[in-house]
């Protein structure tokens, strides 16, 4: 077996009758930085759930998936993904306690570090997520990612909901929690500036299949296949034409 | 000239949940907003959330009371009671687009309501109508008697569109309307957008937190902050100098893209 962190071979994902993810063949190292990319429908969120191994109950899995570690996910709403009634530091110190085996009080101090290591002011932990905002729920719910100590995180559009300066500060955040952590990471975004900042490869889905891989750099200023192209020109023609130096 | 949609001094407070229930606690989502939709020209409103651009579209769609100020349309003024001509030139395209289309009403039928509603159109013929936007946005009119549910999310929005647009108005008001889409479908849509624009010469007011989308659709743009207006102008100078530091951080906060090789 490879040291990746992630090796997916000619993995399929079928729903009823529809071919979801159609043979996708993607390996990542320890501490790489891989973008999904694609129009709706491409199949990169059937991935990235394949993946973090929460695909639907009636999906059926085929092709082989091998992980290096522990995989984490960071979902596109936090609203949903947290649990409401219970206190931020809780939810991030059960994995503490559940992985790492630390006890009531040492999980909870630990959980209030990793609430301050992304940015969270003091006394947060004691808060449940609704006092919360978009911005800060997704901080937690990126605390309780790295809490597990995973190989690899897995983030379905973690920005889509959030204003651009939060999502700006969020993507700077996530940025250097990977770094300090050395985790992998997995991107599905539609966002190609949100890919320009946190990741260093990327692949472009189409009907279930990756049709370009390489660079982010390389992708988005020479992409090959035309469906990149079009997604590249799309965004380019969404940037604003007039920006301060 | 008279501003086709004027905002003077709009001022709107909410009570908000508190610690301690027995004292009343009030927050200003509008804190004295003035605003003009010029004739001939069309406006982004933008801002961070919660810097009151929902509240703001609500009063100047007629939907909610200010606690002070006004609302004038053509010159007179806007109530929730007396919206006066604003429902009849007014299109609206909400958010949520897809979702705020009837799932159980084909869209044959979601295009013809507000024909039915509004004056004007009792000697038009209805269906040829909806058949007519259904091409305007680039659908296939054939599929003009399927349901919502049949179709993706891009081209629920441009049903939306089309039943926006449908009793000819004036004034096209949208908020956030392409943000659910990916970048694809939201090029195309702005596309399409403007091609209309520039046709039938409709005046859009647009609430967005894409500065991208304000600036391909927008001749002025007004910046909102904590419920009051921090900056408003002519897009490309408050883009290429913004004066206000609410202005300065939107425009910092817009991804960039590698150069081109």
């Amino acid at each position: 077996m490879s040291d990746h962190v992630l090796d997916v071979r000619d993995l399929r994902v079928v729903l009823g009758d529809r071919v979801a993810v159609d043979g996708i063949d993607l390996t990542v190292g320890p501490g790489e930085r891989w973008g999904l990319i694609g129009v709706s429908g491409a199949g990169k969120s059937m991935t990235a759930n394949a993946v973090a191994g929460l695909l639907p109950p009636d999906a059926r899995r085929e092709g082989t998936l091998h992980t290096g570690g522990r995989v984490t996910l960071v979902a596109q709403d936090s609203a949903t993904a947290l649990h409401p009634l219970v206190p931020v530091g809780r939810q991030v110190a059960a994995p503490l306690r559940r992985h790492h085996g630390l006890g009531r009080h040492a999980a909870a101090r630990r959980a209030e570090d990793l609430l301050a290591d992304v940015g969270l002011p003091d006394g947060t932990a004691r808060t449940r997520p609704a006092e919360l905002s978009g911005g800060q729920r997704q901080r937690v719910a990126l605390a309780a990612a790295l809490a597990c100590d995973a190989a690899l995180l897995v983030a379905d559009e973690p920005t889509a909901a959030l204003d651009p300066t939060v999502a700006r500060d969020l993507l700077a955040q996530l940025d250097r929690s990977l770094t300090t952590a050395g985790t992998a990471l997995l991107l599905v975004t539609h966002d190609l500036t949100a890919l320009a900042a946190v990741c260093g490869h990327v692949a472009v889905l189409d009907e279930g299949r990756i049709v370009e891989r390489g660079t982010v750099d390389d992708v988005l200023t020479a992409p090959h296949h035309e469906r990149t192209r079009a997604l590249v020109d799309a965004a380019r023609s969404l940037v604003p034409r007039t920006l301060p130096v | 000239m008279t501003p086709t949609l004027e905002a003077v001094g709009l001022r709107r407070a909410y009570r908000v949940p508190a610690a301690r229930p027995w004292r009343r606690t009030t927050r200003a989502a509008l804190d004295g907003v003035d605003l003009a939709l010029a004739p001939g020209r069309s406006l982004a409103l933008v801002g961070e959330s919660g810097a009151g651009k929902s509240t703001l579209l609500r009063m100047l769609l007629g939907l909610e009371r200010p606690d002070d100020g006004s609302v004038r349309f053509r010159g007179a003024p806007v109530t929730p009671d007396a919206p006066g001509r604003l429902r009849q030139e007014v299109g609206v395209v909400v958010q949520d687009a897809g979702s705020s289309l009837d799932p159980r009403c084909s869209v044959r039928a979601s295009l013809r309501e507000p024909l039915e509603c509004l004056d004007g159109w009792a000697d038009v013929d209805h269906d040829a109508r909806a058949l007519e936007l259904m091409a305007a946005v680039g659908l296939d009119p054939a599929t003009v008697d399927r349901r919502p549910g049949q179709f993706s999310g891009g081209q629920r929005q441009r049903i939306a569109l089309a039943r926006a647009l449908i009793a000819n108005p004036s004034v096209l008001v949208v908020d956030e309307p392409f943000s659910a889409v990916d970048p694809a479908t939201r090029a195309r849509l702005v596309t399409l957008l403007r091609s209309l624009v520039e046709r039938s010469g409709i005046q859009v007011l647009l609430v967005t937190h894409d500065l991208g989308v304000a600036d391909r659709l927008c001749d002025d743009v007004v910046v909102l902050a904590h419920g009051r207006v921090a900056e408003a102008g002519p897009i490309d100078e408050v883009f290429a100098r913004p004066a206000s530091a609410a202005a300065a951080d939107l425009l910092g906060a817009v991804g960039r893209l590698p150069a081109r090789r």
